[in-house]
C-alpha cells in the first residue's frame, strides 16, 4: 500500500511536468517553457562568477552519476 | 509569446544536430552497457560530465538568445518541485526500503536493463547538451 503511495506519488510529479511541458509549448502561453526556466536560473550571476550556471550543470551531472554511475 | 528560444533556432541548427545526435547516441550506447558501480561507469560518466561542463562554461559551444526575465507563470513550475522533493524527502527519511521506496530505488530495476539504460544515457546527455547551449 505503502510502495503504491510513493510510485503515485513520483508519478504525479512526472506528469506535472509533462503537462507543464506542453503548455509551456502552446503559443500565447503564460507558462514559459522548461527551456525558458533553465535558461533565467542559468544567468544567474554573483558578480563575475556564473553561479547559475555552474549550479545547474552541476547538478545535472550529478544526476547522471547518482543514476548512471551508481 | 513566441517562446525565445524557437525564435532564435540558428540557420545551421540542422547541421549541428547531425553531428551532435551521433555523438550522443554513441556515448548512450556505450554507457548503457557499463553496468552499475563499475569503474568503467564512472569514468564514462565523469568524463562525459568533464566534456560537457567545461563546454557550458566556455564560449566554444554557440549559444542560444539571451533569457528574458520570467513572468508569474514559472512558478508552476515549484509544483512538481515541491510534489517530488516531498515525495523523495519523506521516503529517503522513512527509510522504508521496498515497502516505501526512493525515486532512486524504484528506478534501480528498470536501469539494470541494457536498453533502458541506453535510453537514460541518451536523455540524460541530450539534456546536458541542452542546457550546455543555454
Amino acid at each position: 500500500m505503502m510502495r503504491v503511495l510513493a510510485v503515485g506519488g513520483f508519478s504525479s510529479a512526472l506528469a506535472l511536468v509533462a503537462a507543464l511541458v506542453v503548455l509551456g509549448r502552446r503559443p500565447g502561453s503564460r507558462i514559459p517553457s522548461l527551456g525558458a526556466v533553465c535558461g533565467r536560473v542559468m544567468s544567474y550571476e554573483v558578480g563575475p562568477v556564473p553561479v547559475g550556471r555552474i549550479g545547474l550543470l552541476g547538478f545535472w551531472w550529478w544526476v547522471g552519476w547518482h543514476f548512471l554511475a551508481r | 509569446m513566441e517562446q525565445p528560444e524557437v525564435a532564435a533556432r540558428a540557420p545551421g541548427a540542422r547541421g549541428r544536430a547531425a553531428v551532435t545526435v551521433p555523438v550522443l547516441i554513441v556515448v548512450a550506447l556505450v554507457g548503457g552497457q557499463l553496468p552499475s558501480f563499475s569503474t568503467a561507469a564512472s569514468l564514462w560518466t565523469l568524463g562525459t560530465g568533464i566534456v560537457l561542463i567545461r563546454l557550458g562554461l566556455g564560449d566554444r559551444a554557440s549559444r542560444r538568445a539571451a533569457a528574458r526575465p520570467l513572468g508569474p507563470g514559472a512558478l508552476w513550475w515549484l509544483l512538481p518541485l515541491a510534489v517530488f522533493g516531498g515525495f523523495e524527502a519523506v521516503t529517503f527519511a522513512l527509510s522504508a526500503g521496498d515497502d516505501l521506496p526512493t525515486f532512486s530505488r524504484l528506478m534501480d530495476p528498470v536501469l539494470d536493463r541494457p536498453v533502458a539504460r541506453s535510453a537514460a544515457w541518451f536523455a540524460w546527455s541530450a539534456a546536458f547538451w541542452g542546457l550546455v547551449r543555454r
